[in-house]
């Protein structure tokens, strides 16, 4: 089995993000992390790897300093890793990023590309039915359970309530969920390996791809500004012995917010 | 066992120092660090004085992200009600060489570590050794988790709890007496209220230091830095004293009462907290220096017990970055002479007597016994105070002359024999 | 005339909430007669889901072809993309629900063009217009604009208000989208529906949610007791799913559900930034913790500090005494 993982490196679950001048630009404290969903995606490969043999090669678009979360793939223990370098598309759309992503893969050869449920930055959630879309593949979305046995792929999709299993022909794309399984942590040898593993570099040009499609003329969609989370008004705390306190607010929620 | 050239435990200012020197040499070296990353666990107050470490590593000290240079102390004797502040300043300090910058270690050490791994060095975070490696009595290196890395020579830079040199029999277990608490709290405050609030010019910086009342009489005190937009503020307490206390009193609660003082407030006000965090301090001097090499490893910075807590100001950054830097020196000596028996290692600590390191260690040797008198943390605050209320308050009868003042609250307070025996001790210092 | 195409999924017996309120939306904002709007159903309709869309809607189109019976994300795909390419339509928006999130993105490529997932608010008058979806698990919101058309959209449950509904019916047409079956890769073999019969988390109007204060599995009793004389869905956090209290399915925050209710009632809860992003967009909070230093008081409306063995069964008791009373 050949995989392809594609992980994306986004700024640590703990970053500040703060909103810059006029809403025109984000400050990002700068601590980047993989995406919380693409080490999930990592592990499963490297699980099918381990049961069927094959080989894992991490694929990431990012800016140079992208390279690190390549470098923690390889020190879980994929073999291989690719950096799309161009910050631009990068910072892009949804669309411009899987225009990019399914590019490259058409140059691969592979039965399965494993990404994350969803990027941890940008919250969208769409990039990989988009590549499966562009490649025309079937994908599975949010996956905890993903068997490989008799020639046969079966997943399980975590659909809010529903569970559905689902039976997939190879090459496929599928979305990891938390639940799939428990990152494992690196090696001190993996690591040792990986900071010294020269990591090839493609660019957009290679791809048949110019950078100005990733401009404000190529994007499908683009930030006009950001805005601030709607401020709460400050907490009102409800006084009195427990039960006069629970009775109270019974009271304001459906007398006063009348929500129940 | 393969073996690469050296393991480097712990990634404090110690440890990253032996790295990024190693790593300079050319040797093939590992720094495994528990934390998130470099400095995420490393509480220091935050002043570092350039000079002494200037010589070990220029180009670090020279371009490191430092915050502000400290051109202003401000000292604070409280009493339960009274505070006296002065303020110390020299038109010097506003030039190069700058004596001292107040720093923040997350950020200072996680560019010291991007600059040991340019080196070549490999910073590993979230990796906790849990036990050395032997072999025919030396240690061969570490091991972490399920994994076994052997090494030529291991640095323990492992802070003040070093469970490595325990390990490798170097230390004896650790006595609380020998430990302050200290405890930090990082406010965020922009730039210009800063500068305005300790009228400091752009780069400028203050450093503050608090005595008296806030350790209720405990050994310890109080500290204040001036960062870029940030102020650093904590307080230290000898454990010891505070475990006699017999649970009375917690370190949090002098903390919070601290913070409350106007004393305080007045720098504080309007920023918002972004950081606490609580770290011991192993403040017994030179008399609880363990030794300081074996077959195999050295000990360096805090693991070493290489800080002095005076009670208000505590170095060890600098004995840090210096031992840090002579232990890698000898263990690349070592390692070119194919030599890394105890013998071999013992020029560490010919070079640690050579430098300040142990110099101020030996200086400072009974500072320790002087300042754990209480007094010095209550009745000497207390005498400067209600001097100064005497001298301040007018009352409804007549003013006695100074000196009368200063001769009574004196003896009140000081003039007795117990006070002749602490300048007797104090002389040591 | 800008047709805007309202993708309506079926859960059960009838459409879900999430499709409803945004076929209200939809006419609210085709008021001024630029849009037209239809309600567009694939695969399986039930009569009384088709019934009450038709009172919703002035035009449902729904997909009869036996490949689309069950839910694909190649077959939705292609037949939502194909009626929207075939009738020139400017918007295409479903809820942001699990199966809206996951095949919209293809209509997107197969239309060329952008999409905006998750959107929480709109300015559907603006020109162009814009449209508003969180970041950062909510910890800062972007508004966006597209350069390309249709519009294609996923809106988050519970951002926009539910409207009456109308008491003449709308026309209803069928069609098939011509989806041959070598197009779709992958086959249902099981469905597991959840066992319970309460609403979906991520699109429940009410949440009463508990924390590690419960001390135990057996103590979410108390949090199912409220949540039941209120009609509530039960959440936890992720402390609660590790130590295996709950199921997965239950976990709110960054790394479970996003949750929009109007009323979000947490108990023992810490409020960890991490549970805050999943459910900061709430209404209505009410927190309880024995803690009044808990964080959870700095994203809430209303607290009560106190022990929640106590409160809870209080609170229960008072809705009971109100119901009978
Ligand atoms: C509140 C406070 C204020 C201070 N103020 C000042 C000041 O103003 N000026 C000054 O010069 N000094 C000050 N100091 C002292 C100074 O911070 C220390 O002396 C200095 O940080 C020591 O550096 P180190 O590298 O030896 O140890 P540390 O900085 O403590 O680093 C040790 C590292 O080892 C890691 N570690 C420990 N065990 C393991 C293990 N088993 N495996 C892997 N990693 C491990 C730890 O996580 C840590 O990162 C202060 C200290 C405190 C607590
Ligand atoms: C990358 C990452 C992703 C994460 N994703 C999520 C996520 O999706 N969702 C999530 O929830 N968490 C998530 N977490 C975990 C999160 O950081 C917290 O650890 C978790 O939310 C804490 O759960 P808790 O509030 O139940 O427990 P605690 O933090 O232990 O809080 C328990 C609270 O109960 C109160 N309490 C105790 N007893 C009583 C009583 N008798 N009466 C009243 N109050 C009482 C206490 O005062 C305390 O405030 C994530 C963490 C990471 C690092
Ligand atoms: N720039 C990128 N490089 C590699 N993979 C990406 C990139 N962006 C998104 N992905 C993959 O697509 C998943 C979902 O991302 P998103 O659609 O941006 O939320 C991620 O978890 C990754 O697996």
């Amino acid at each position: 089995m050949d995989i392809l993982v594609l992980i994306k490196q986004v700024p640590d679950p703990e970053a500040l993000v703060e909103i810059g001048s006029e809403g025109k630009d984000l400050n990002i404290e700068p601590k980047f992390a993989i995406n919380l969903f693409d080490e999930y995606a990592i592990e499963e490969a490297l699980k099918i790897r381990e049961a069927h043999g094959g080989k894992v090669k991490a694929i990431t678009l990012g800016s140079a300093k992208a390279i690190e979360a390549l470098r923690t793939a390889i020190a879980m223990g994929a073999d291989e890793a690719m950096l799309i370098e161009d910050e631009g598309f990068a910072a892009g759309d949804g669309y411009n990023t899987a225009l990019v992503l399914s590019r490259a893969l058409e140059k691969e050869m592979f039965d399965i590309v494993l990404c994350g449920r969803q990027a941890i930055d940008a919250d969208r959630g769409e990039v990989p039915q988009m590549i499966a879309q562009f490649l025309g593949l079937p994908h599975v979305g949010v996956v905890v359970k993903l068997d490989i046995a008799d020639g046969k792929t079966v997943a399980e999709s975590a659909f809010e309530g529903a569970k559905e299993v689902i039976e997939v022909a190879l090459p496929a794309v599928f979305t990891a969920q938390k639940g799939l399984n428990e990152p494992r942590v690196p090696l001190i040898t993996g690591v040792m390996k990986a900071m010294k593993v020269q990591i090839p570099k493609l660019t957009v040009e290679d791809l048949g791809l110019t950078r100005d499609m990733a401009g404000p003329g190529g994007s499908k969609t683009k930030i006009l500004q950001y805005l601030p989370p709607k401020k709460r008004p400050a907490v009102q705390f409800i006084e009195g012995e427990p039960a006069h306190a629970a009775a109270e607010a019974v009271r304001i929620l459906t007398e006063v917010e009348r929500v129940i | 066992m393969d073996k690469i050239d050296a393991i480097v435990v712990g990634g404090g200012l110690a440890g990253l120092s032996a790295a990024y020197r190693l790593a300079g040499a050319g040797k093939q070296v590992i720094l495994l660090e528990r934390g998130d990353a470099p400095g995420s666990k490393n509480v220091t107050g935050g002043r570092i004085y350039m000079s002494p470490v200037r010589k070990y590593l220029p180009e670090i000290v020279d371009s490191a992200p430092f915050e502000r240079r400290v051109v202003k102390e401000l000292i604070t004797v409280l009493d339960e009600s009274s505070g006296l502040q002065f303020e110390y300043g020299n038109e010097k300090w506003k030039k190069e060489p700058y004596m001292s910058h107040t720093v923040l270690r997350a950020k200072f050490d996680s560019w010291f570590a991007d600059q040991a791994a340019a080196k070549g060095a490999f910073i590993i975070p979230k990796k906790k050794v849990d036990d050395l490696l032997w072999e025919d009595g030396h240690v061969a290196g570490i091991r972490s988790g399920s994994e076994e890395i052997g090494a030529h020579v291991v640095i323990a830079a492992d802070g003040a709890l070093s469970f490595l040199a325990q390990k490798a029999g170097l230390r004896q277990p650790h006595k609380p007496e020998n430990f302050a608490v200290a405890m930090k709290e990082i406010y965020q405050l922009d730039e210009k209220t800063i500068e305005e609030r300790f009228g400091l010019g752009p780069d400028e910086g203050a450093a503050g230091l608090f005595m008296g009342s806030i350790t209720r009489g405990m050994f310890g005190g109080g500290f204040l830095y001036t960062n870029r937009d940030t102020l650093s503020l904590g307080l230290v307490v000898g454990i010891d004293a505070l475990s006699r206390r017999k649970g009375a009193t917690t370190a949090p609660d002098l903390m919070e009462e601290f913070t409350k003082r106007p004393e305080v407030q007045r720098w504080i006000r309007g920023g918002e907290l972004k950081e606490y965090s609580a770290h011991l301090i192993s403040e017994a001097g030179i008399g609880t220096v363990p030794k300081l090499y074996t077959g195999g490893m050295l000990v360096s910075g805090d693991a070493a017990g290489f800080a002095l807590n005076l009670g208000l100001t505590v170095r060890g950054m600098e004995f840090a970055i210096a031992s840090g830097v002579m232990a890698a020196d000898t263990a690349i000596e070592a390692l070119e002479q194919n030599d890394l028996s105890e013998g071999s290692l013992s020029r560490y600590e010919k070079k640690l007597r050579e430098s300040f390191v142990l110099q101020d260690m030996e200086t400072f040797r009974h500072s320790k016994e002087v300042l754990d008198r209480q007094r010095f943390f209550t009745v000497y605050p207390r005498f400067m105070c209600e001097l100064f209320d005497e001298l301040f308050t007018i009352g409804d009868g007549p003013k006695e002359s100074l000196y009368k003042t200063a001769k009574r609250v004196a003896k009140k307070h000081v003039l007795n024999m117990e006070t002749v025996r602490d300048l007797m001790a104090a002389r040591k210092v | 005339m800008d047709k805007v195409l309202v993708f309506v999924e079926i859960k059960g017996d009838g459409p879900r909430k999430v499709s409803l309120e945004l076929l209200c939306e939809a006419a609210r904002f085709a008021q001024n007669g630029r849009f037209s709007v239809e309600a567009v159903c694939i695969g399986r309709l039930p009569d009384a889901a088709r019934d009450k869309l038709l009172s919703y809607t002035e035009k449902l189109v729904h997909f009869t072809d036996p490949e689309l019976a069950v839910y694909s994300p190649e077959g939705y795909a292609r037949a939502l993309a194909g009626y929207a390419r075939e009738g020139g339509a400017k918007m295409v928006i479903a809820g942001a629900t699990g199966i809206g999130r996951d095949f919209l993105p293809r209509v997107a490529v197969l239309l060329e063009t952008g999409i905006a997932s998750d959107v929480t608010g709109a300015n559907w008058l603006n020109e162009p217009m814009t449209f508003v979806r969180p970041m950062f698990g909510g910890k800062v919101f972007a508004e966006v604009v597209f350069s390309t058309s249709p519009v294609i959209l996923t809106v988050r449950p519970n951002s926009f208000a539910m409207g009456e509904a109308q008491e003449k019916g709308g026309e209803y047409i069928e069609k098939t989208a011509g989806i041959s079956p070598d197009t779709i890769h992958t086959k249902v073999v099981r469905v597991e529906e959840a066992s319970r019969d309460t609403v979906d988390l991520t699109e429940a109007d009410l949440i009463v949610a508990g924390g590690r204060g419960l001390k135990a599995a057996e103590n979410f009793n108390l949090i199912e007791e409220l949540a039941g004389a209120i009609g509530a869905t039960v959440g936890a956090t992720r402390s609660v799913v590790d130590a295996k209290w709950r199921e997965q399915a239950d976990q709110i925050g960054k790394s479970g559900k996003t949750v929009s209710p109007k009323l979000y009632i947490g108990a023992g809860i810490s409020g960890a930034i991490h549970h805050i992003m999943g459910m900061d967009t709430s209404k209505v909070v009410l927190a309880i913790n024995r803690d009044p230093n808990a964080i959870i008081f700095n994203y809430a409306n209303y607290g009560i500090v106190g022990d929640l063995f106590e409160v809870l069964p209080a609170m229960t008791q008072e809705l009971k005494k109100r119901k009978e009373g």
